[in-house]
């Protein structure tokens, strides 16, 4: 199944097969930004941003690092002060709004430590104070992220992980209806990053929406059914995944193991026109257009190569990803970072 | 602007700050150094001074105290503020406090409040323990000058306290807060140098002045060195300490002050300069990008 084809979740498919998905209202939109930007001394972090995310949404922020993601976030709560345009949170103007446009939002940002002399459940109660909610659910959320065992030990002793575990139990004070995370899953070891992600899909079924930052490629695809690329702070697309993936320029490959000699299976296809071929061992990748599988296949057939098994791979948002920021961010170390 | 401010979340900010400073001990620590200091002082102060070894009255006990109490509390003061702002902005908590529906002035206010508490507490503490103390050895006479000199003590430590909060404000680096608030502590200390540096340039006689008030008469200074000296802290504190007392001690010497100087101006005095850093932590804090 091709990227593109369907939303990896069943969340996300109930989402979009609901009346949320019919025609969006101004209401609708829980963050909405325009002409939005921001300036550090000669570097423009935020330029230009206009960006809408719908009730209902995960929507994933991508970009390599230092593209704004963080800045944006911060412009959004209010927590930087923006050079230029406009940002509304549920319909209000955040300059008008004053405070009570940030109830009811969830946030977590990257890296926080916190307070290392409270343990976790009084950083829970702190945070349930400053929100106006009940200090009775602090427990709970603890448990619901696996830190009810250390409850009373001080922040100060928790690795990076644990701390953004509590911090993720923090951002869960009050049932928000909007959760913004800015690189959720960093610093969690695998097990605790799924248990993040069903908690982020439990809660957008039960109608919260999500936005996050992320450069886990693979994180975004899985859980977001909307996403957003910047890049040098700008706004490079804006769109459901299906449509950022099938935009792109790149083929799908046509992946085959045949039994002989993979050179003269590539010799073959050179012959018949096929160009950007690549070979791993007795297995060869072409680029192909859906209607020239068939003339693949038949090429290597007529050059009496076996074919041992062949498939399709659909272009993924990793490629999509890549051909809308360029190569750069590769050099930069953006796909391989944890 | 946003001026919004609630109570609620003040108070939650507050008792956080003022509950960190008891759960590591510094309010305790702070309040037996004071008490013990007021001790020593009080026992020993007089025999630094030609007197005897044994309990002062309140007014021997602030005149020794005060000089050491001067350098002393604008560095607790300093400890405490200079990276109440900047640190939770470096770790990130700071976002996600202005994350929840809390405004930047509930996080002035609130940390104002917590960290002035803890200078309050530990003064009322230390110096008040130490004072009953002093009072059932040497007697109470004195007591109220000595409750207001307590009351002058948390006046002027606040404001080394507002100043570094404001200097955490500012910064972009906690090495550069507390670079800030020395700088206010060092131009306290020197600043009564320089006055008397320009006196003696342009004109005074520091051998005739000296040569009059050990002597043990008193000498007049122009009323402008009077005035400078509002802005020498660690010297107008000492001398508003005495002044509650009706004495005017000056360097251990005594000399005709100007009207100007007077216990309810100096009390008012750190009292403005409080609310100065106070108005100018809240606003440069409004505009800070975290």
């Amino acid at each position: 199944m091709g990227i593109g084809d369907c939303p990896a979740n069943p969340y996300i498919l109930e989402y979009l097969t609901s009346s949320k998905s019919d025609i969006m209202t101004e209401n609708d939109h829980v963050i909405k930004t325009s002409g939005l930007g921001k300036s550090f001394k000669q570097v423009r972090a935020v330029d230009d941003l206009s960006l809408t995310v719908n009730k209902g949404d995960i929507y994933g922020f991508l970009g390599p690092n230092g593209a704004g993601k963080t800045t944006t976030i911060k412009l959004i709560l209010d927590l930087v002060q923006s050079d230029g345009g406009e940002i509304w949170l549920n319909g209000i103007n955040i300059t008008e709004g004053g405070v009570s446009v940030r109830e009811g939002i969830g946030y977590l940002p990257e890296r926080a430590q916190f307070y290392r002399n409270l343990t976790a459940i009084q950083t829970l109660e702190f945070f349930a104070e400053l929100k106006g909610v009940d200090k009775e659910q602090c427990d709970e959320l603890l448990a619901k992220v696996g830190m009810d065992r250390w409850r009373d030990k001080k922040m100060g002793t928790f690795s990076k992980g644990m701390v953004q575990l509590v911090g993720v139990a923090q951002s869960l004070l009050g049932n928000p209806h909007l959760l913004i995370l800015d690189e959720p899953t960093s610093g969690l070891d695998p097990r605790w990053s799924r248990v993040l992600k069903d908690i982020m899909l439990e809660m957008n079924a039960q109608g919260t929406t999500i936005f996050f930052s992320s450069h886990l490629l693979s994180e975004v695809q899985e859980l977001c059914n909307r996403i957003a690329i910047l890049n040098q702070g700008k706004l490079v697309i804006e769109d459901t995944v299906a449509n950022v993936s099938g935009g792109m320029t790149h083929k799908p490959k046509l992946v085959i193991r045949v039994s002989g000699d993979a050179g003269k299976a590539v010799e073959a296809l050179r012959a018949g026109g096929f160009e950007e071929i690549t070979v791993h061992g007795n297995q060869i990748s072409v680029p192909v257009e859906s209607t020239e599988k068939s003339k693949v296949l038949q090429l290597l057939a007529e050059a009496q190569i076996g074919i041992e098994d062949f498939k399709t791979v659909e272009p993924s948002l990793e490629d999509a990803f890549m051909g809308y920021i360029g190569n750069e961010a590769v050099t930069g170390g953006v796909m391989n970072e944890p | 602007m946003n001026l919004e401010i609630n109570l609620r979340k003040i108070k939650a900010i507050s008792m956080k700050e003022f509950m960190d400073n008891v759960r590591n001990k510094w309010v305790l620590a702070l309040s037996l150094i004071f008490l013990v200091l007021t001790i020593v002082f009080s026992y020993f102060g007089g025999a630094t001074s030609g007197g005897s070894v044994e309990f002062q009255g309140y007014e021997d006990t602030v005149a020794a105290l005060s000089t050491i109490a001067a350098m002393l509390l604008p560095i607790i003061a300093i400890m405490l503020g200079y990276g109440t702002v900047i640190s939770e902005r470096e770790n990130g908590s700071l976002g996600v406090v202005l994350g929840c529906p809390v405004s930047r002035f509930d996080v002035i206010i609130g940390k104002f409040f917590g960290l002035g508490a803890v200078l309050l507490v530990t003064i009322f503490l230390g110096f008040g323990i130490s004072g009953v103390i002093v009072g059932a050895l040497a007697g109470f006479s004195g007591g109220l000058e000595y409750f207001l000199f307590m009351v002058l003590t948390f006046l002027f430590s606040f404001f080394f306290l507002g100043f570094s909060i404001l200097m955490s404000t500012l910064a972009n680096k906690r090495s550069t807060a507390i670079a800030g608030g020395l700088v206010i502590f060092f131009s306290g200390m020197i600043a009564g140098t320089i006055l008397f540096g320009i006196w003696v340039a342009t004109g005074g006689d520091m051998g005739a002045m000296l040569d009059q008030v050990m002597s043990g008469g008193t000498f007049e200074l122009p009323d402008w060195l009077w005035a400078g000296y509002y802005f020498s802290f660690m010297d107008i504190y000492p001398m508003g300490s005495m002044e509650i007392f009706g004495a005017s001690d000056f360097m251990g010497y005594q000399f005709d002050y100007p009207g100007f100087i007077n216990a309810p101006y100096i009390f008012a005095w750190f009292t403005f300069l409080s609310a100065l850093t106070f108005v100018s932590s809240l606003l440069m804090f409004n505009k800070k990008d975290l």
